[in-house]
């Protein structure tokens, strides 16, 4: 259990030295990280343990913000530092104009997740023995596969949030991933896929249990498949088609097209400086039609086992789901306290994440989910009578405002007639982000899950694992292949 | 600043009490500062403190395992080494034992810099760049500044240290005219915050963003292109990492192939006191010391840490990257530095406005931003040799001059081709330090670019 006393006495202290506000962020991470590297020649292991804790303290004096974080090692002399310099670094400024919070009620939770088995504590011989025979036995079968990087995280993150308004949240949460990339050479050039599907490993929050889930052999099977055929495969079609996005893809474009550009510092242009604006701006709010009106997207940090789940964010306001897409229309930002009373709305969402306490909130995405649709995926294919199918981003690029993108895959597959007909190598799209979701037709109901994802923002550099829910989708007369 | 020193010293001897046959350990410790602003208000003032340590352990039956802490107490420490020395890993990598130089002290001069200092700053960029013109609607942009340490021990006896300090301010103006938005940028880094000319990047960046106003459309294709410093850093960093680094792809480039015109040279000169992160040493504790990598034009040499040495029978050249963030330079990711850290490009003779005049018709590129770059690479990583970028600060050179303002274009192009296409590398005072490279001007033929973007208001 993280030092409550410890971040309560950094609260007062710097109340007591002229702070109006202030809220005292605690973190402690265990974290373990083993990867394999499996090729024909024999195997080797890295294995990475990690142990942080970090506090950071945000004040507001006279309107004004100071901060100050540390990952050194904490006790009250630290507490007075962070209080000595997040103060004066407040009073150093002149306010031009004032700071002011959005109200919120004061909360007190407690969450504590209980894993049947800690996923931070495994032995690494239990995780080298759960990949290596099946790995072997596939490298054996698939002579075409030059190598397999086999990745397991798993994690324990312990959050407290203290402010001076009288809220006090304490969470302990846990979470894993697996991973394993094959590559192949074709042609001179190396090809990957990777099982399963994902955006950053396959992160579920949830104990070690979770891997129970995973059929190693079906998907080492699958990708050792398709690693074969892109070996005849077609090179990416340049023209205009129907585009099915396979749920991991569709995630990547959830993340850059609607979950950056729905943040509300972008919208007003607080991050020009770094991240870019973004295509939603404040008089698009409740009117714009972003998408087709099947288009749902909604905000979740309360969705069980997501990637970007959380019971409160780094302000102490409590998690809760909004709509960013309704029927198509643009309707909600991931917002902040600051920000939602600039906006001059009462709509706190609780958006503000860190990536440890060390570093000041921001404004992040929580799990940002497609709702799922009508079609089943079968169907959707069986729909199609010219359209390309794209699996596992490979690349992704947008412009400041993310109006325009272009997206890649690991592999696609050619769909001619209602069936898929030849596997795409190096499957490329691009297109307008408006356009793209208002030409969106067809949303599957099943095959709908959580995606993980890394995100990164600010300034320092922060990392948080976002979660994005989806299922396949398709999308009418996009741009395939690149115009050279 | 904490003791570093003699934490490392502590935890060597800790390592070796509890059975560990070798270990090696590297501390870092940022104090860091951050300033950012926006809309006229300071929304970031912040002090950020950041102590880890990295440790390879050999344990009693010869297995490699490697180690992040962040600091614990001397108790957890004790209980999680305890815990890693069982296990069972092996990671294959060499060891520690040739290491050249027993001990070796580098210390830069720190910044010691107030914080009404910093605001001041901070108002003196937004006073400057809204001072260029009433179109200038917002300032925006942040001040960054370290106090680094880095201290490397192991249990054979060597002691590297390293410290160094740097800052670096990045400006971003908005400018807005009748619905059009021009956006501008500029930075500057250096080792010393007193270095830096505020006045300046703002002045630029504003003059940059109202000459971004009502940009015109460019039919989309090929253009011979003149990338600025910024842009032509991330052409050739991206290069160089990809082909070059210990992380690269193996065939990429060979050694005593053509790789570039002849007018191209790019060496990596660790120790040069001009470059903003000198270091002495890398993340092996290998001393490092200047590697050609391009010479005229032909690959000379690449890069090697101890494992890839040893796969290759060759020794290290001290290029085994950290794995913290040692950079501190205005990047958009700063968490993205290239590799090796500190590359020179040999400049050419023509100043920039001397390219510009080159030119009939031309694209002349400010920066790039949100590119697709092949960062991160293993050999065994799916193979990218296309750069897919868009720019920001873009204009049209036309017989010589420039002619007006683009929109932000999207360019997808393959990377060795733009290598290859060179044509001019712009002259010393052209170059610009940019944290890991040092880079001039570069003009390169037949530049594809294949979407534009809008970056006004309206939707």
């Amino acid at each position: 259990m993280l030092d409550e006393n410890l971040a309560t006495y950094c609260v007062n202290y710097a109340l007591d030295i002229g702070a109006d506000y202030c809220d005292v962020r605690v973190y402690r991470l265990t974290k373990l990280d083993i990867t394999q590297r499996f090729q024909a020649s024999g195997s080797e292991t890295e294995i990475n343990e990690e142990s942080s804790e970090s506090i950071g303290l945000r004040v507001l004096v006279q309107g004004c913000w100071g901060f100050s974080g540390t990952k050194t090692p904490i006790n009250k002399e630290t507490c007075r530092i962070l209080g000595k310099e997040a103060v004066k670094s407040a009073k150093s400024q002149k306010p031009r104009k004032k700071i002011e919070l959005a109200p919120v009620p004061i909360l007190r939770k407690r969450y504590e997740q209980k894993p049947k088995k800690n996923p931070a504590k495994v032995n690494p011989e239990e995780v080298q023995e759960f990949f290596a025979p099946t790995v072997n036995n596939f490298l054996s079968a698939n002579k075409h596969v030059i190598s397999c990087i086999s990745s397991y995280t798993g994690f324990i993150q312990e959050r407290l949030v203290i402010t001076s308004e009288g809220s006090n949240c304490f969470e302990k949460t846990c979470g894993c991933g697996i991973q394993i990339k094959a590559s192949a050479k074709v042609d001179g050039m190396m090809f990957s896929r990777t099982w399963p599907e994902t955006l950053n490993l396959s992160i579920t929050m949830q104990g070690l249990e979770a891997l129970k889930d995973y059929e190693l052999d079906d998907g080492l099977h699958r990708i050792g498949s398709e690693l074969k055929q892109l070996q005849n495969a077609t090179s990416c079609p340049n023209q205009k088609l129907d585009l099915i996005l396979a749920e991991d893809m569709l995630a990547l474009q959830v993340h850059e097209t609607i979950g950056h550009p729905c943040e509300l510092d972008r919208a007003l242009g607080l991050e020009w400086d770094f991240a870019g604006s973004t295509l939603l701006t404040p008089e698009n709010l409740n009117g714009f039609k972003l998408g087709s009106d099947i288009v749902n997207i909604v905000a979740d940090p309360t969705i069980e086992h997501g990637p970007g789940s959380y019971t409160f964010d780094d302000e102490a306001v409590e998690g809760r789901k909004i709509y960013i897409v309704k029927q198509g229309v643009f309707v909600g930002y991931l917002s902040s306290r600051q920000l939602s009373a600039e906006l001059k709305t009462e709509n706190v969402c609780g958006s503000m994440r860190s990536m440890n306490a060390s570093h000041i909130p921001l404004i992040r995405m929580n799990n940002i989910n497609l709702l799922p649709g009508d079609w089943t995926r079968d169907e959707i294919i069986s729909d199609t009578k010219e359209g390309m199918m794209i699996t596992q981003p490979s690349m992704e690029i947008f412009d400041q405002r993310r109006r325009t993108f272009i997206f890649s895959g690991e592999i696609g597959f050619y769909v001619r007639n209602g069936e898929v007909v030849s596997a795409v190598k190096n499957p490329v799209y691009h297109g307008q982000s408006v356009d793209f979701w208002r030409n969106c037709d067809a949303i599957a109901k099943d095959g709908w899950r959580g995606y993980a994802s890394g995100c990164g923002k600010g300034r320092p550099h922060q990392r948080v694992l976002v979660g994005h829910f989806c299922s396949a989708a398709r999308f009418n007369g996009v741009k395939a292949g690149v115009e050279s | 600043m904490s003791d570093v020193e003699s934490k490392a010293e502590k935890i060597i001897k800790m390592c070796e009490e509890l059975g560990a046959k070798e270990a090696e350990a590297l501390l870092y410790a940022l104090n860091d500062r951050v300033v950012r602003f926006s809309k006229n208000v300071i929304q970031q003032h912040a002090h950020y403190h950041e102590e880890g340590v990295y440790l390879r352990l050999v344990n009693k039956n010869n297995r490699h395992i490697t180690v992040f802490l962040q600091p614990v107490s001397k108790e957890q420490m004790k209980t999680i080494l305890s815990k890693v020395l069982e296990k069972n890993a092996d990671t294959s990598r060499a060891g520690h034992s040739n290491i050249e130089q027993p001990s070796f002290r580098y210390i830069d001069r720190t910044d010691e810099v107030e914080d009404d200092e910093y605001t001041e700053k901070v108002y003196q960029v937004v006073n400057a760049g809204k001072t260029v013109s009433r179109k200038v609607s917002d300032v925006t942009g942040a001040i960054f500044s370290r106090v680094s340490q880095i201290v490397f021990h192991n249990t054979a006896g060597n002691f590297l240290q390293h410290r160094y300090t740097g800052s670096s301010c990045v400006c971003v103006s908005i400018a807005e005219d009748y619905g059009s938005t021009g956006v501008g940028f500029s930075s500057q880094n250096s080792r010393s915050i007193k270095e830096i000319l505020f006045d300046n990047i703002a002045e630029e960046a504003s003059r940059d963003a109202v000459s971004s106003l009502n940009p015109q459309k460019l039919e989309l294709g090929s253009y011979d292109t003149i990338f600025q410093s910024d842009a032509a850093g991330d052409i050739i960093g991206s290069f160089i990492q990809l082909g070059f680094s210990v992380r690269r792809w193996e065939d990429y480039v060979e050694v005593g192939s053509v790789c570039g015109p002849e007018i191209l040279t790019v060496k990596d000169d660790p120790l040069n006191r001009e470059t903003l992160i000198p270091l002495p040493f890398d993340s092996e504790g290998t001393p490092t010391k200047p590697l050609t990598l391009v010479d005229r034009g032909v690959v000379k040499n690449k890069c090697f840490d101890k494992k890839l040495a040893l796969q290759k029978n060759t020794v290290s050249t001290g290029h085994s990257p950290f794995t913290h963030d040692i950079t501190y330079s205005s990047k958009f990711f700063v968490g993205w530095p290239y590799y090796p850290t500190n590359q020179f490009v040999s400049p050419g003779s023509g100043d920039s406005q001397s390219l510009i005049e080159n030119e009939r018709r031309a694209v002349l590129v400010k920066r790039l931003m949100y590119a697709g770059l092949p960062m991160g690479v293993h050999a065994t990583e799916q193979h990218r040799d296309v750069m897919e970028a868009y720019t920001m600060g873009t204009w049209l050179v036309k017989d010589g001059e420039v002619e007006h303002s683009l929109h932000s274009l999207r360019i997808s192009e393959s990377l060795s081709k733009m290598i290859k296409s060179v044509k001019e590398v712009g002259g010393v005072n052209t170059i610009k330090r940019l944290g890991c490279l040092n880079t001039p001007w570069i003009v390169v033929s037949n530049v594809t670019y294949t979407e534009e973007a809008d970056l006004s208001f309206r939707v």
